[in-house]
């Protein structure tokens, strides 16, 4: 009654009850964080900023004494002089000498030796030589190329081409060298990681010359999206303490939607998250464009956190739920961008986006839109489901699995939301099946090939049959399931060519086998058959399992067939 | 005692109920898992010589400019002008163009300018290349004006034996003992604090604390809920460890690095129990606990005594610093002691 009544009113009113939440959200925030624990905790971040600020300062040390070296003495914080040596260096004719016990770190220990052995020798060289000794400098420049075809090149405009005609002023000067060699020079001295830093703008000696890359900024990109980090931890916290105290439930039980409710309550940690970033890009005098690639990201991690929030029974699995979901999809974030002007599916993180709008002052839309649709999706589709999650016939239920079936229930009222149901899980999928490339690396290839197949196999499966599950749920238990199962595939197959369409999705997918024309739609159905016939007869854990084996003895099949997987 | 134990194994049995210890150990295999997806994929883009699949002959370089000796280096096709070399670098002839308008042999210095594509693999692979190529281009100019040559390392085992030591070996080396161990260490700290905070919280704010005050003492109750939170290091601790020997990580000194990663947790327990002291609800001891874990990790990799750097260390081999553990040690317990002497609940 309430419902269709609140249905009735006026958009503006509806605005005025969200902010009246937003209002309440606020005050219960004031009431908790009085002026003395808000000072407290002003101090505490003032002291774990100035740690971090320090700590970088100071340099990161804790590879100290690491390697254990005898015969000479070398002055480098890594290494120890020992009698227990993997080491034992000499030096003669102009020439250093390791006998090394063939351990690992012995191996690691020399290959460390080697690049002092290295630096030594061109310090040597500055200082007898001078600028002589380095009569190489080099800068790099990286062009746009688009692949055209060979009679296409005489129609090729090449606008660069003018500005190369002359040396820029400047360069071709001894003391510009100086200084280059210098810097460099120092450099060596320095403690430094062995990741590559940015390519500098200007020339460089060929031992700084490296590969092109945005790591060096990176940085910058974490202080855009940590503060939002806190704001989002206590946006769960507070939505934790009202659904364990059941004031969700009043809040419920009055004329306001669970949409207001849930905007209300999100739109104030939403505001300071905006805060934060719109503050950071002051601070770090970068563009104040950076919040268009941040903020899909922080919307989709405030509604991720949102449904762990209903779908966690206690405190405990609420915290840990949080903490590995919130590193998967960091990590999710920030790996494709490490790998930056490399190779093209870096683009799929807005961060790469972002830094290159740092770096260029340039925005390219489509990338833009490639990047941040997927946030802007997965926020829209977890949004809804914690909507429909704030129900206490849901969240206070005690197993997870019953959760969501309930959720999905309550979302699936047809066969033909079989078919949107499975097209919006596609993002979900994709960062699922992103994250499992990570098995390759962590054990042997043949095993890691076989165990990825099989991830792939179980994320889809799980998905899919869900979807199918829920419908059958829903009484749609003879020809209905079979049209649930056709839809759902048919969505699953259209949400995979939509990404195959992007060319990012097409070197990814490629890697998925899911590239190859109809294939994919049959394996969908086959496997969804496999469950809509084995449901009516067996448990969920056996039809899934079903699906999984067929799923993964295609797959693997096609691999086999092809004669390997290009990665 | 018997009453800690049993409120422990309580705390730790509604864990495993709730499938919380499935998603602590996911957690600690992702952290793994994508640590070395991190190396390895650094290593594959910045250090390929290393992993053997560099490949030099695919790459065609097109040298634009009078500089024959620097021609002859690359091997790379001779364009008398830049914009003769652009055309086939833009039709996909050449991958790269390297712009050196006149060469100083003896005298002065070489500004070579480097044209690479944007956005693909193979600028990786050929900046690899070319740096290779122009420090022999340098070490030939050197010879050329007179200089001494050296810089070298000459590797031989123990049998004399010269050996051939792949270039970038001790990143992975330096991955596994400084970044992956001290990390799972802290990570398994994190996830002990952080349920020593809930363990607190939850019985306060639902109400269920006072069921237990009517059967229990509150020191056993404290002394429960901290003995939960040590249980999980104590467990998790010798269980990653052992798995990254079976993934062929020598670990040295095995009872000293669990040594230290355990202190390391009473340590960080204890911080979060003074939090939860002061603080009272769940809300703000996260966050509390939150930000202090950001000033406190970075810490951690700045001396050469702290736990971080002395679990890496210990692991790896090298026994400097080896005095300090007992020390830590006793700092955990006796830190663990005063919390629960302090604890309110």
């Amino acid at each position: 009654m309430m419902s269709k009544h609140s249905r009735h009113l006026p958009r503006v009113s509806r605005i005025f009850k969200i902010f009246r939440v937003s209002s309440i959200e606020l005050k219960k925030s004031r009431k908790k964080y009085s002026k003395t624990s808000f000072l407290i905790l002003i101090l505490i971040s003032l002291v774990s900023i100035s740690l971090l600020y320090f700590s970088v300062g100071f340099g990161m040390r804790s590879d100290s004494y690491l390697y254990e070296v005898s015969g000479m003495q070398i002055n480098d914080y890594r290494f120890l002089n020992s009698k227990n040596s993997d080491v034992h260096l000499t030096y003669s004719n102009g020439y250093y000498k390791a006998i090394i016990t063939g351990t690992d770190k012995s191996l690691a220990a020399v290959d460390e030796l080697r690049k002092l052995v290295k630096q030594n020798y061109e310090f040597q060289l500055y200082e007898r030589f001078g600028s002589e000794a380095f009569p190489v400098f080099v800068k790099a420049e990286f062009l746009e190329r688009e692949k055209v075809s060979v009679p296409s090149i005489k129609n090729l405009s090449i606008p660069e081409i003018k500005k190369y005609d002359v040396i820029p002023e400047g360069e071709s000067k001894v003391g510009k060298g100086e200084e280059i060699i210098k810097e460099s020079l120092n450099k060596l001295t320095s403690p430094q990681s062995n990741l590559p830093i940015k390519q500098k703008t200007g020339y460089t000696i060929p031992e700084d010359f490296n590969p092109q890359s945005l790591l060096s900024k990176m940085v910058l990109a974490f202080f855009f999206i940590i503060p939002s980090y806190f704001t989002i931890q206590l946006f769960s916290a507070s939505l934790l303490e009202d659904k364990t105290l059941r004031r969700l439930d009043v809040l419920l039980s009055t004329p306001l939607k669970p949409i207001e409710i849930y905007i209300g309550k999100l739109l104030p940690y939403l505001v300071i998250s905006s805060l934060f970033i719109i503050s950071t890009s002051f601070l770090l005098k970068e563009s104040l464009l950076a919040i268009l690639f941040v903020l899909p990201f922080i919307l989709f991690a405030f509604s991720l956190q949102a449904c762990i929030v209903f779908l966690s029974r206690s405190y405990k699995e609420m915290t840990f739920l949080i903490m590995v979901s919130s590193f998967i999809i960091t990590a999710y974030l920030f790996i494709p961008a490490i790998f930056s002007g490399t190779i093209p599916v870096s683009k799929i993180s807005p961060i790469t986006n972002m830094l290159i709008l740092f770096e260029t002052g340039e925005l390219d839309l489509s990338d833009y839109l490639l990047s941040t649709s997927q946030f802007y999706i997965l926020f829209a589709v977890l949004s809804f489901i914690s909507i429909r999650m704030m129900d206490a016939e849901v969240m206070y239920l005690d197993s997870i699995e019953r959760k969501v079936l309930l959720t999905l229930r309550k979302w699936i009222k047809s066969p033909l939301h079989c078919l949107f149901a499975s097209i919006l899980s596609i993002p979900f999928v994709f960062i699922a099946e992103f994250m499992l490339i990570s098995i390759i690396f962590t054990m042997p290839l043949q095993l890691s090939i076989a165990v990825f197949i099989l991830g792939i196999s179980l994320v889809e499966e799980l998905f899919k049959t869900s979807i199918v599950y829920a419908a059958y749920k829903n009484s749609y238990k003879n020809s209905g399931i079979l049209a649930a199962s056709v839809l759902t595939a048919v969505g699953f197959f259209a949400g995979e060519k939509i990404l195959a369409l992007i060319e990012i999705g097409r070197n990814y997918m490629d890697l998925l086998l899911a590239s190859y024309l109809l294939l994919p739609l049959a394996l969908h159905l086959l496997t969804l058959f496999c469950f809509a016939f084995l449901i009516r007869k067996r448990s969920y854990a056996i039809a899934f399992s079903t699906a999984v084996v067929v799923h993964f003895i295609y797959d693997y099949g096609i691999l086999l067939a092809l004669g390997g997987v290009r990665i | 005692m018997k009453v800690s134990v049993a409120i422990a194994l309580k705390d730790l049995g509604s864990m495993l109920r709730e499938r919380t210890f499935v998603s602590v150990i996911l957690l600690l295999i992702f952290v793994a898992s994508f640590a070395s997806v991190l190396t390895f994929g650094l290593l594959i883009l910045y250090n390929p010589t290393y992993l053997n699949i560099l490949f030099e002959n695919e790459l065609k370089i097109g040298v634009a400019g009078d500089a024959p000796i620097l021609q002859s280096f690359f091997d790379g096709k001779h364009y008398a002008s830049l914009n003769d070399a652009f055309y086939d670098f833009y039709a996909g002839k050449i991958d790269v163009i390297l712009w050196l308008p006149k060469e100083n042999l003896t005298k002065g210095s070489n500004y070579v300018k480097i044209f690479l594509p944007r956005d693909e693999v193979k600028s990786i692979q050929a900046s690899i290349i070319l740096k290779k190529k122009l420090l022999e281009y340098q070490d030939y100019l050197r010879k050329l004006r007179g200089m001494p040559a050296g810089g070298k390392l000459f590797v031989y085992s123990a049998s004399g034996e010269e050996l051939i030591i792949p270039n970038g070996i001790s990143m992975v080396f330096k991955f596994i003992y400084v970044v992956l161990i001290p990390l799972m260490m802290i990570t398994t700290a994190v996830i002990a604090s952080g349920l020593f905070i809930d363990l607190i919280t939850e019985e306060k704010e639902t109400g269920t604390i006072d069921l237990l005050l009517a059967a229990c003492k509150k020191d056993e109750i404290v002394s429960g809920k901290i003995l939960a939170a040590i249980l999980l290091p104590v467990i998790l601790t010798p269980l990653w460890l052992l798995l990254l020997m079976l993934n062929g990580v020598e670990i040295h000194n095995f009872f000293l690095v669990l040594s230290i990663a355990y202190s390391f947790s009473f340590l960080m327990i204890s911080v979060s129990a003074f939090i939860v002291t002061f603080f009272k609800d769940r809300e703000r001891s996260q966050l509390v606990f939150s930000l202090v874990t950001i000033g406190i990790i970075p810490v951690l990799f700045i001396h050469p005594l702290t736990p971080s750097s002395l679990i890496s260390r210990l692991a790896a081999g090298t026994e400097f610093g080896i005095e300090v553990v007992p020390l830590y040690f006793a700092l955990g317990i006796l830190l663990l002691f005063v919390s629960k002497k302090m604890v309110r609940i």
